[in-house]
């Protein structure tokens, strides 16, 4: 089956756990999600971190998904909502051995705010931007190389 | 020779007869180090990193795209093939189709040790004696090239073609991809061998015409073999990525053994229905390239060839539609313009005093001042006017048309860039509104009382009726020379996609593509990089590709879109030696915004040369850029380090050459890579 389109952003609080069930239930390809800080501004504070694009099918039911629809006065109106299955999620987690409750699931699946909107027009809703972080710091500089247009 | 799907954007470039016989491969012809990533060559995509699940269609994420510098031009993708040694091999039963009797032109591409005493064999149909057919391989005289044959099934004196040169003195390199072909002509026994670096410029004979014994081949029973004659008979140090058996030189395929088509098991079925099964052991082939990758799901650009922002385009009766009409899908009172039962019926309810059906749209940005072209199709019913509106603002522009007159009626609020309505047969009129909303919001397609009606007019429904096929609403700007109308279903993954140039959609906040191995710059100074992209969003800067992963590495380069931010956004291309690098900026170019940006730079001159759509936008000559080579760095595309600064946009190709490419080539380049993006 086709993967899914979604946007998934988690409370900058919760974002640890999202990514402990992630990294148990989702497989390799699921690493690295919500690592992309979220706030009201690009300078922070970090309030939410997102993670967007196509996901397997298994993994998008699992998961809540709220939908969207823009009026005709420009204003967001919840036109569905599926609640995912939050009690999988944590049968799964306890099978893998992840120290998980039941209500910690619970209130990260309400707090979460999953849809399938383009992820700048979830931000907008949500009020938030991408938080710029730091650039990494530089790698050690390459080994000398004979210079290959170097005068005779 | 067709390989994968070539998607959108050839129609235009038809017609405009620019395309010549240039092809980007000829950048590397000298083995420069670089790369070259087309998202319209489907056969390079794979949506995981691994490379095992091909992208064959839209909207599919694409984890491994493979970099084509290296000579991946005809068909040398990833796929299942015999392992090399002997008794590992693929076969397909004796057929009318591989039974070929008369002429015979055999191709193969993959890439092997040309070199090798003793060699292999690419293909034949070649049992015990009684049983021999043909074959194809160099296991003769080091690196030569052989075709032999039967006419009786066990005689092949006189019926060895040895090729008089070898690919490798024909300038061929070991494990390089490339095409090796023997025909076979059975009136005269002409035997011809051609090769085929891959590099654009086809089939080169190899040597001189062989002539031996003439006469037909034998028509065994036996099994076709790749990567041997018959089973576990040759060590077969090869990897195949295709085998094509023609049926007359330059004849009718008869046989296509494309391992790209493997999915698991032991067996696949070609695209001309021969079972290939394997025997031995068999290996997946990744050719040689910077490819770049992603192994997380949600980091994984995706495939995209969008264009028009709505869903329902020809159903206008739908469950997102916030529609005040009464509306039904594929009526039999008119056919649609494109003569399918397609067309939807609006009728004005009495109910209130509106009469609007809304365009939605979260693909088009609701954003003030946002040029954008409005579109649909409309005949008159009992109602002969209608307006092409934007909600959000009672100041927004309006159009209104006449359906029974072709005319423009009138046209208000802000800004209303241009109107048209154009016959499009049988009644059916295309209305097209281009304007730049003082307030972001959806759209609307009103029903009108009169032709010179207020915008949204307010009046009591009269069940007058008016059909609407085809609506389109797209931001003006994106692409150039494209079909006016896209075809979206119910679903963001249905729209049609000929004629709209294919892309990688990056979206700002995750994705990233990058090679698993670093590209290894150091031998040159001088960087030439060509990309096509569209800029959606000038927010937070963005890396659309970057050679290392920090700026602040030695012997590093990349193009920022943007590099400011806000109301300043822009284009950058960058480059340094062992100091921090110099930059060329363009000016103020405001998302969204399509381009052609190539990058020129040259360490020691120092050189930092930004050209947009064909033209030098800015140079620096100025800044010193201190001294050495590029670096060897991991490739990134679409973010930096795969952790920041991430490109919100699309990418329709990138092209890095390590070396400095002479304007006229470069412009060359330019024009190839317009093809992709249309952009201008």
């Amino acid at each position: 089956m086709a993967d899914i389109f979604r946007t998934l952003s988690v409370p900058a609080a919760d974002a640890p756990l999202a990514r402990q069930i992630a990294d148990t239930l989702g497989g390799a390809g699921a690493q690295g999600m919500w690592e992309t800080p979220l706030g009201p501004t690009a300078d922070g504070p970090v309030t939410w971190y997102v993670s967007s694009g196509l996901i397997p099918t298994d993994f998008a039911y699992m998961v809540p998904c709220t939908y969207w629809a823009m009026d005709e006065d420009g204003n967001w109106v919840e036109t569905g909502y599926e609640p995912g299955n939050p009690v999988a999620v944590y049968e799964g987690c306890v099978a893998a051995g992840l120290s998980v409750t039941q209500q910690e699931i619970d209130g990260l699946f309400a707090r979460a705010d999953v849809n399938d909107q383009d992820p700048w027009v979830a931000f907008a809703r949500m009020g938030v931007t991408i938080v710029q972080m730091p650039e990494p710091e530089p790698e050690p500089a390459p080994e000398p190389q004979d210079f290959p247009f170097a005068e005779e | 020779m067709p390989v994968g799907i070539e998607l959108g954007g050839m129609s235009r470039r038809r017609r405009r007869g620019a395309i010549t016989a240039f092809s980007p491969s000829q950048l590397f012809a000298s083995n420069e180090q670089g790369l070259w990533l087309d998202p319209s060559d489907t056969s390079t995509l794979f949506q995981d990193s691994a490379g095992t699940t091909p992208v064959t269609a839209v909207e599919q994420a694409v984890g491994l795209m493979l970099d084509k510098s290296k000579g991946l031009l005809s068909s040398t993708n990833t796929g299942f093939t015999p392992a090399s040694g002997a008794g590992h091999s693929f076969n397909t039963p004796d057929s009318v189709a591989n039974s070929i009797t008369g002429d015979i032109d055999i191709r193969w591409y993959g890439y092997t040790i040309l070199s090798a005493a003793g060699g292999g064999t690419f293909c034949g149909k070649w049992g015990s004696a009684g049983q021999q057919a043909y074959a194809f391989d160099f296991a003769g005289t080091a690196g030569a090239l052989r075709f032999y044959y039967t006419s009786d099934g066990s005689t092949s004196t006189g019926r060895v073609a040895t090729s008089s040169v070898t690919p490798i003195s024909a300038g061929l390199t070991n494990n390089v991809p490339c095409g090796l072909r023997a025909t076979y002509k059975t009136s005269t026994g002409e035997v011809l061998f051609y090769y085929d670096k891959l590099d654009g410029l086809g089939w080169v004979q190899l040597g001189a015409t062989q002539t031996i014994t003439s006469g037909a081949i034998f028509d065994t029973t036996g099994l076709l073999y790749v990567n041997d004659r018959m089973a576990a008979s040759v060590s077969a140090q090869l990897n195949t990525s295709r085998l094509q058996i023609y049926n007359g030189i330059n004849g009718t395929l008869a046989v296509d053994f494309d391992p790209t088509r493997y999915t698991g098991g032991t067996t696949f079925i070609a695209a001309t229905g021969e079972v290939w099964t394997l025997t031995g052991a068999g290996t997946r082939i990744t050719p040689s390239g910077n490819h770049v990758s992603a192994s997380a799901d949600a980091r994984r650009p995706i495939l995209r060839a969008r264009y028009n922002g709505i869903r329902y385009t020809e159903k206008f009766a739908n469950s997102e539609s916030l529609t005040a009409v009464t509306c039904v899908n594929d009526v039999a009172d008119t056919l649609a313009p494109n003569g399918t039962q397609t067309a939807s019926r609006a009728t004005e309810t009495t109910a209130n005093s509106v009469h609007n059906i809304f365009m939605g749209s979260t693909f088009v940005p609701s954003t003030a001042g946002l040029r954008q072209t409005i579109s649909v199709y409309a005949k008159a019913g009992t109602c002969p006017f209608i307006q092409l509106t934007t909600a959000g603002s009672a100041s927004n522009p309006y159009a209104n048309f006449d359906l029974i007159n072709g005319t423009v009626t009138a046209t208000g609020g802000t800004t209303v860039i241009a109107t048209s309505i154009t016959d499009a047969g049988d009644g059916w009129w295309r209305c097209v509104m281009i304007a730049e909303p003082v307030i972001g919001g959806s759209h609307s397609i009103n029903m009108l009382l009169t032709g010179t009606g207020a915008r949204s007019e307010s009046y009591t429904g009269t069940s007058r009726t008016v059909f609407l096929w085809g609506r389109d609403l797209r931001v003006t700007n994106d692409g150039v020379g494209l079909p006016e109308y896209q075809r979206v279903g119910a679903v963001d993954t249905d729209y049609d996609t000929v004629g709209f140039p294919p892309y990688l959609a990056f979206d700002g906040v995750d994705d990233c593509l990058f090679t698993a191995s670093t590209v290894n710059f150091t031998a040159t100074d001088e960087m030439t990089v060509v990309s096509g992209a569209r800029k959606l969003s000038d927010a937070a800067q963005g890396a659309l590709l970057e050679s290392s992963p920090a700026s602040t590495n030695v012997g590093r380069f990349n193009i920022f879109a943007p590099a400011s931010t806000g109301a300043s956004g822009n284009f950058q291309f960058s480059s340094r030696g062992t100091i921090a690098g110099s930059s060329a900026t363009s000016a103020t170019t405001l998302a969204p915004v399509s381009a052609i940006l190539t990058g020129r730079a040259d360490i020691s001159s120092p050189l930092t040369e930004l050209r947009i759509n064909g033209a030098v936008s800015a140079t620096n000559t100025t800044t010193s850029q201190g001294t050495g080579n590029y670096g060897n760095y991991a490739f990134f595309v679409g973010a930096r380090n795969n952790s920041t600064t991430r490109f919100n946009g699309r990418i329709y190709g990138i092209i890095v050459r390590g070396a400095t490419t002479a304007t006229p080539t470069l412009e060359q380049t330019e024009t190839w890579m317009n093809g992709k993006t249309e952009a201008y």
